[in-house]
């Protein structure tokens, strides 16, 4: 027992030595780094002078997508097509959706890959909003690859500056998604539906197909697409942005707003209504989206990929169709006012060979190479391609095209991880099971907001 | 030479690499998360901002902590009690002379070879709430009043449970087998003439003398349960619910996440070295405990 106690103590003893030591250590390097930084950037300018006069080599790329799947196939044959017409070579690999925790080291090390792409909401907390991403503004400034226009001309309203960072742009968007109401095309053609543009409206198709036996909403019971429901009715309901200013208000006092507990209440008449398909709680991905295609519900509450996932597994006479959330009577919400959540590419602050990697961008960002994401049931994220949407999705890219305005996914809480993971998303979880009321709900978010600021 | 000294001297050569790998994948890493523990880091910044003891400070104070804290635990003691006495159970009913003991041993091993994924892939379907194994059998035994969402909410947590302890009884099983097995015959056959019953031979010979094999087995599941992660990450698809979360699910949504990354690494590293503490408590007061004249036979 005293040998034991005797070694836990040099452990400990050890240990405090190591971590102090790194501590100094650490504060020189500190000191060092700047010195190198100020050389680098001396050194970046003339080689960004060099390599425009002729593009060669290779770069490497990390892919989100795992090996084999169709938007993994998709970018590889546009790498195909690339490598053939510049004789740039692209050194794909794919991590997958892990694709920041294998950059991570990678940036550690001083190695990092010269591209890589993901989600946004997921590269913003990790790489953008610290800025350790480059700067691609000269690429949306500069013109197209066939020269035709300017390239930040060609997205969807506004979506290029979503992740921007004091004006500057770090990622460039190759796709874009939204959320609505995914519904039975076929069903409501049976029944005489039209599709409603406000809740009430909905309310009613929903009662009549309780009445007539059926289920009016299935959902995957994963946790930030239950989230969809609160957010859609806070944003119909106050606008965007009210919801991320409750979220984010440190005093908690945005979620005394009545509208927000409007929201709420909005979600509990759905949760305890019988508006849900039986069982859906105990529900694990994608059991909701393969009762919506096999016609076991009629209206499923998600994100523009649905069609994606389940096209090879839908039943017999079914039809895809697509409906924005509706508005809510007297809310401030509006129909052209459309969601966009995007997946794009990133640059490494330290990548070698960012001005093939951005070239390959210029490239893959062509029309011709932007539609063919249809082909997977993906949606471009440069406008004027709709008219060539496969019939499933037509619906989603023309709500896409009427954008006057647009705002992020969960009015881009989700990339407020922390808060959005351990306070918003359970309580949420307990609303819509009916677990909780609208004021309990308003009442512990607030609580868990306060807590969540003072720490 | 000494005998002792000439060992002595070819143990070095042997146990030197192994220890050498250790320190270097074990201990340096350790000691660099005490570094990191300090530090208020996504990971992907190379400046982190060093914060003393702040994230130790803010981790007993998070109610997460505590309630994943709580259910680590709770799977600890309670799937212990479950895996052991089952363990136990299986003991006895495989060593009455029952036809097919290597069979039945075998089937009762099987869910510690196959992977975690796929074992939380065959539960998804036993436990589905529409055409599930469970809801499917309760119906047609006439009981569809009690057959339940499985995996929602409310009982997620004890369905998650019940997997554990079907998955990992086998290999326990299997310890408390070999260790039964060099129990002599006689000192039943002793103990029966003399009057003992089974209950009294199973508590003052059985114990008495697998207790060695036994404490070494508690400490190891106790280990084991405490950073218990695959089986339960995986275990509602994706994204593990937070009606699961224990204190590794926990450290991993916050240093690395998915879907909703947090990117707290600094923190992350603090719980687990919390975590780390708990572990070597556990075994110094389970050896404590569990100390006992030694017997030999």
């Amino acid at each position: 027992m005293k040998k034991l106690k005797l070694i836990l103590v040099m452990m400990v003893i050890a240990g405090l030595v190591a971590v102090f030591s790194l501590a100094s250590c650490k504060a020189e390097e500190a000191v060092e780094e700047e010195a190198v930084e100020e050389v680098k950037e001396a050194v970046e300018e003339e080689a960004v002078e060099e390599v425009e006069e002729k593009l060669s080599g290779e770069f490497d790329y990390l892919c989100y997508w795992d090996k084999g799947h169709v938007n993994d196939q998709y970018i590889r044959s546009i790498i195909a097509e690339f490598e053939a017409e510049t004789g740039i070579k692209v050194n794909i690999t794919n991590p997958g959706r892990d694709v920041l925790n294998k950059i991570r080291p990678a940036i550690l090390e001083g190695n990092p890959p010269d591209l890589f792409d993901g989600h946004g909401i997921e590269m913003w907390p990790a790489l953008i909003k610290d800025e350790l991403l480059m700067s691609t503004e000269d690429l949306f400034t500069g013109p197209t690859y066939d020269n035709s226009g300017t390239m930040e001309d060609q997205f969807f309203e506004g979506i290029d500056q979503s992740w921007a960072v004091n004006g500057v742009r770090y990622f460039v968007p190759y796709n874009a998604h939204t959320s609505g109401i995914w519904y039975n095309k076929a069903l409501f053609q049976e029944k005489g539906f039209d599709v409603p543009t406000n809740w009430d409206d909905l309310i009613t198709i929903s009662n009549q197909l309780i009445a007539d036996g059926m289920t009016p909403f299935t959902e995957d019971n994963v946790d930030f697409y239950n989230a969809y429901y609160y957010y859609w009715f806070s944003n119909r309901i106050s606008g965007p942005g009210v919801f991320y200013d409750a979220a984010m208000d440190p005093t908690g006092e945005g979620w005394d707003n009545p509208e927000l507990l409007e929201a709420a209440q909005w979600v509990e008449k759905l949760a305890k209504g019988g508006y849900f398909i039986d069982g859906w709680e105990g529900y694990v991905w994608p059991a909701g989206q393969i009762d919506f295609v096999q016609a076991k519900a009629a209206m499923l509450l998600c994100g523009s990929w649905v069609v994606n996932e389940t096209f090879d597994k839908v039943a017999e006479g079914f039809e895809f169709g697509h409906f924005p959330f509706p508005l809510v009577s007297g809310g401030k919400g509006s129909l052209t006012d459309v969601e966009f959540t995007t997946l794009g590419w990133g640059i490494p602050g330290d990548a070698e060979n960012s001005e093939l990697a951005k070239e390959f961008i210029r490239f893959a960002l062509q029309p011709k190479y932007q539609v063919k994401w249809f082909d997977t049931y993906y949606y471009p994220a440069i406008t004027g391609l709709g008219d060539q949407a496969p019939e499933d999705i037509k619906d989603v890219v023309e709500l896409m095209e009427s954008a006057e305005s647009t705002h992020e996914m969960y009015d881009g809480l989700q990339a407020e991880a922390e808060w959005w993971t351990t306070v918003f998303l359970p309580l949420d979880d307990k609303l819509i099971f009916g677990n909780i009321t609208a004021e309990e709900f308003i009442e512990s978010v607030k609580a868990g907001t306060i807590e969540f600021h003072s720490k | 030479m000494l005998v002792y000294e000439r060992n002595r001297r070819l143990v070095i050569p042997f146990v030197g690499p192994a220890l050498i790998l250790y320190l270097l994948f074990f201990i340096y890493p350790a000691v660099r998360g005490l570094w990191y523990s300090t530090l208020d880091w996504s990971g992907f910044n190379q400046t982190p901002e060093f914060i003393g003891f702040q994230n130790f400070i803010e981790l007993f104070q998070d109610q997460w902590f505590w309630t994943t804290l709580y259910r680590t635990v709770l799977i600890m003691v309670l799937g212990g009690v479950f895996i052991f006495g089952l363990s136990f159970l299986f003991v006895i009913l495989l060593n009455s002379g029952i036809r097919g003991k290597s069979f039945f041993r075998t089937v009762i091993f099987v869910p510690n070879v196959i992977a975690p994924i796929a074992l939380t892939t065959l539960w998804g379907f036993i436990l589905n709430y529409r055409f599930g194994l469970v809801n499917g059998f309760l119906t047609a035994i006439g009981l569809e009043e009690f057959a339940q969402p499985w995996m929602g909410p409310e009982l997620v947590f004890w369905s998650m449970l019940v997997m554990i302890i079907w998955t990992y009884v086998g290999f326990y099983l299997v310890i408390l087998l070999s260790a039964i097995a060099k129990i002599p015959t006689e000192l039943y056959e002793v103990a029966h003439l003399e009057g003992a019953n089974p209950l009294k031979m199973f508590t003052m010979i059985t114990i008495p003398l697998i207790w060695d094999v036994l404490t070494i087995a508690i400490i190891y599941w106790g280990i084991f349960s405490l950073k218990l992660f695959e089986i339960i990450f995986s275990f509602t698809g994706f994204i593990p619910k937070s009606e699961i979360w224990t204190t590794p699910v926990y450290v991993y949504i916050l240093g690395f996440g998915k879907i909703n990354p947090i990117y707290r690494l600094g923190y992350a590293t603090a719980i687990s070295l919390v975590l780390l503490v708990i572990v070597m408590i556990f075994v110094i007061v389970s050896r404590f405990v569990f100390k006992r004249e030694r017997i030999e036979y």
